[in-house]
């Protein structure tokens, strides 16, 4: 999927443990494995929400977009 | 003047009851019935059969409608708790399904063949025979489509549970 989740990322760049965050936004330590290796199929608003608030960030610093020009004909 | 909304813990619990009263208005209208079978004289063999084919037929169908009425307000019960949609509600709504094809299925081929039967003073079975009504055919079929609305709804909780 075009779409990667940079999560990692930004985790070593504000110094905090996946484990602690995933506490403060309510999930479980498994869904937030899931969610940075990106074996999700998507991420609700107010996750999303949460992580921003937290990491201080904005949506843009958590996920990226790699183009692909065949997500148009791509279905459910 | 607004109607408050039937919460569904109150809702099982009303159709729990509303099983009990027809289960018992069922048995009480069989054991009048029953007081109409003409008795083979001297056959013991036949008049078991007779008991069991009147109570087969009589009771099949009603028993299984009964069954998924039953299911149906421990579907309500455990919404009343706040039970999230979850394998026992869809065991509960596939059960109420189930049941609901299997009474419609009683009340077209199986009743009317056990009856046919009986009124033949069991000389031999002489195959099925089928009671195509409306309303029987109308239950099954939403029997059916309960299962299947059940079978798609773990398909969904599935892919919603991917969103994190």
């Amino acid at each position: 999927m075009p779409v990667r989740v940079t999560l990692d990322v930004m985790l070593a760049r504000k110094k905090v443990r996946a484990r602690d965050l995933a506490a403060q936004i309510g999930i479980s330590e498994t869904q937030m494995s899931l969610l940075r290796t990106g074996k999700v199929k998507g991420m609700r608003f107010d996750t999303l929400s949460k992580l921003c608030l937290i990491l201080e960030c904005q949506p843009g610093d958590l996920i990226e977009y790699d183009r692909d020009e065949t997500d148009l004909s791509v279905e459910d | 003047m607004s109607v408050r909304p039937l919460s569904p813990h109150a809702g099982g619990m009303i159709l729990k009851i509303v099983v009990v009263g027809l289960t018992l208005t069922l048995i009480t209208q069989c054991v009048v019935e029953y007081r109409t079978i003409t008795w083979v004289m001297g056959d013991a063999r036949a008049n078991v059969l007779k008991v069991f084919g009147f109570w087969l037929s009589s009771i099949l169908a009603p028993g299984f409608y009964l069954c998924a009425l039953w299911e149906l307000s421990n579907v309500f019960a455990r919404m009343g708790r706040g039970d999230a949609f979850g394998p026992n509600m869809v065991r509960g709504l596939k059960s109420t399904g189930r049941c609901l094809m299997m009474g419609a299925a009683a009340a077209l081929a199986l009743a009317p063949s056990f009856a046919k039967w009986l009124d033949d003073n069991l000389r031999g079975f002489s195959g099925l025979h089928f009671n195509l009504d409306i309303e029987n055919l109308t239950i099954g079929l939403i029997g059916l489509t309960l299962y299947l609305l059940a079978r798609r709804g773990v398909a969904l909780k599935t892919e919603l549970e991917q969103f994190v």
